[in-house]
């Protein structure tokens, strides 16, 4: 039945057209229009073009993020030392300063009760396990080195310390590493800087005192737990008894073994400090120098290397920004959504 | 030459031989045609949902499975859920004729008196007096004027003192509000078609 109307007419033209088009795709797409293709690969490039965008906005994100980063690093480092770990740490030394944050009466009184503590140290009560450790790199005057090396094996000496190893370079620079007692460890730290004009320190502290605490009621139960297998063994009457009392005993006294062997390793560590001290009467060779970067020695493996880390370096920066984008993103849809919906049941309710 | 096959026959012959589906659309688009007008009363929103209807069943004319029943049933079928998701969202898709290649066209004036024609008023005629209430001042004379006095775009644009394009778009809302108001009251000026 022919129409009468003009729009359906343009519209039978538009629809014979179109049937054309899927008449002659007919064979590379069974039962599509042969227009689809276009739009497909429009939708195809929008849909590029919102991934490369989002890229392009997670790297800024995560360029944005990293410089902050660098920033504080670097206003870290103007102040004349770098702070790293997870815990209690100084940014400069503190010549005598504790190193305990307290003492706890009935903590002490457990300690002891376990045995753990070394009776007669020093920090025999100190609760606080801080595993610290430093570096210092002193400029000297010209013929100072001999000296300075000898006052810093003293200083170690005086601290109750040791030299643990040193190595020289040429007759005006070398390196001592020192193991200190903790507890002097800022004395020492701060009477060595003394000894020239500081160009860089680090200190860097870890908190154990949790896990240490952890570890040692962890060790309480397990002992309180062998007492009770111990009074159950003695009145063990048959043999499937015995030997499954035996069974549990040998597995708590092995808890009881990996607990203490933890402890004492945390003992030591946060007992004695390492101090890696550099003196050097020279200035430091430009780092460029040092590393062969930059354009003065071109070489294809160096320029490989830095281009995958270049490209790892973005690759890494995308993902930080990712990590920004990826929660707002969801945040955004869950409000889009909840819009829709009620732009959806508007219509409908009025 | 005349077409003799029915068109469940014509929409599975569609899927090798596309043109089958043109025949099948000259059967039956002033059909749809009215029965979207009937139902929005706006001329240009029934115009958009047709478009789209056969856009969509083309598209996906390859789904069509020969249940026994007529084929148009199938467009029909379409058509109904073009038609809630329009008074739903209040917008007409137009994503079929996106995907293919077909331009979204506008009414010209000869359009619009010739949609209007196929609407039978007089089944809702005290309904509509109802609604008519509940309009706009500008939209209900445009409509008053246009739809019960019976007179030109031209003319109902002197009375109005506005443009034609103005008049047009006041009778097309006017129709299109109270399109919302009858569907409200499960009014509908005809039985369904399928």
């Amino acid at each position: 039945m022919p129409t009468t109307i003009p729009y359906l007419e343009r519209l039978e033209a538009d629809l014979e057209l179109v049937a054309e088009d899927a008449a002659a795709g007919r064979k590379a797409v069974p039962g599509q229009g042969g227009r689809r293709r276009r739009p497909a690969q429009g939708a195809w490039m929008r849909w590029s073009g919102a991934a490369a965008a989002l890229l392009v906005v997670a790297w800024g994100i995560g360029s944005l993020s990293g410089q902050s980063e660098m920033a504080l690093t670097a206003s870290e480092h103007e102040a004349g030392s770098t702070v790293a770990g997870g815990g209690e740490a100084t940014s400069a030394p503190r010549a005598g300063a504790p190193d305990a944050l307290g003492v706890s009466p009935d903590l002490a009184d457990e300690e002891a009760a376990l045995g753990t503590a070394r009776d007669g140290s020093p920090y025999a009560a100190d609760i606080a396990k801080i595993d610290r450790d430093g570096t210092l790199s002193l400029k000297l005057e010209e013929g100072e080195f001999k000296p300075a090396f000898n006052e810093v094996v003293l200083i170690a000496d005086r601290n109750g310390g040791v030299l643990l190893a040193s190595e020289t370079h040429g007759p005006d620079s070398g390196t001592l590493t020192l193991r200190i007692p903790a507890v002097n460890f800022d004395r020492a730290f701060a009477a060595v800087s003394q000894l020239g004009a500081v160009r860089d320190s680090t200190v860097t502290g870890k908190d154990v005192t949790a896990e240490y605490l952890d570890l040692r009621a962890h060790l309480r139960i397990a002992k309180g737990r062998r007492d009770v297998i111990f009074g159950l063994y003695d009145r063990a009457t048959t043999i499937s008894d015995t030997l499954r009392i035996y069974d549990e005993l040998e597995q708590v006294q092995l808890r009881i073994e990996q607990t203490q062997g933890r402890l004492n390793y945390l003992d030591q560590q946060t007992s004695i400090s390492t101090l890696e001290v550099t003196l050097s009467e020279r200035e430091p060779e430009p780092a460029a120098q040092q590393q062969g970067s930059g354009v003065e020695n071109p070489s294809l493996t160096r320029a490989w290397e830095r281009a995958v880390q270049g490209f790892l370096g973005v690759i890494a920066t995308v993902i930080v920004g990712l990590g920004y984008l990826v929660p707002l993103g969801i945040l955004v849809g869950i409000g889009l959504l909840v819009f829709m919906l009620v732009r959806r049941r508007g219509p409908a309710a009025s | 030459m005349p077409e003799d096959r029915t068109d469940a026959e014509l929409l599975l012959a569609s899927r090798a031989e596309p043109a089958a589906f043109v025949e099948l659309y000259r059967r039956h688009a002033e059909d749809l045609l009215r029965y979207f007008a009937r139902r929005t009363l706006d001329p240009a929103a029934a115009a958009e949902l047709t478009a789209e209807t056969f856009a969509q069943a083309f598209a996906s004319r390859s789904q069509y499975r020969d249940t026994g029943a007529n084929g148009v049933a199938w467009i029909f079928g379409i058509a109904k859920h073009q038609l809630s998701r329009f008074f739903r969202a209040g917008a007409i898709d137009a994503s079929a004729r996106r995907r293919l290649g077909m331009p979204v066209r506008g009414l010209e004036a000869e359009d619009y008196e010739r949609i209007e024609e196929l609407v039978d008023l007089a089944p809702i005629r005290e309904a509509l007096a109802e609604a008519l209430e509940g309009l706009a001042e500008d939209q209900r004379e445009a409509l008053r004027l246009r739809v019960i006095d019976g007179l030109s775009y031209s003319e109902v644009a002197r009375r109005l003192a506005c443009g034609e394009a103005a008049a047009r778009q006041r009778v097309s809302r006017g129709l299109r509000r109270l399109g919302l108001v009858l569907q409200e009251r499960g009014l509908t000026l005809a039985a369904e078609v399928e």
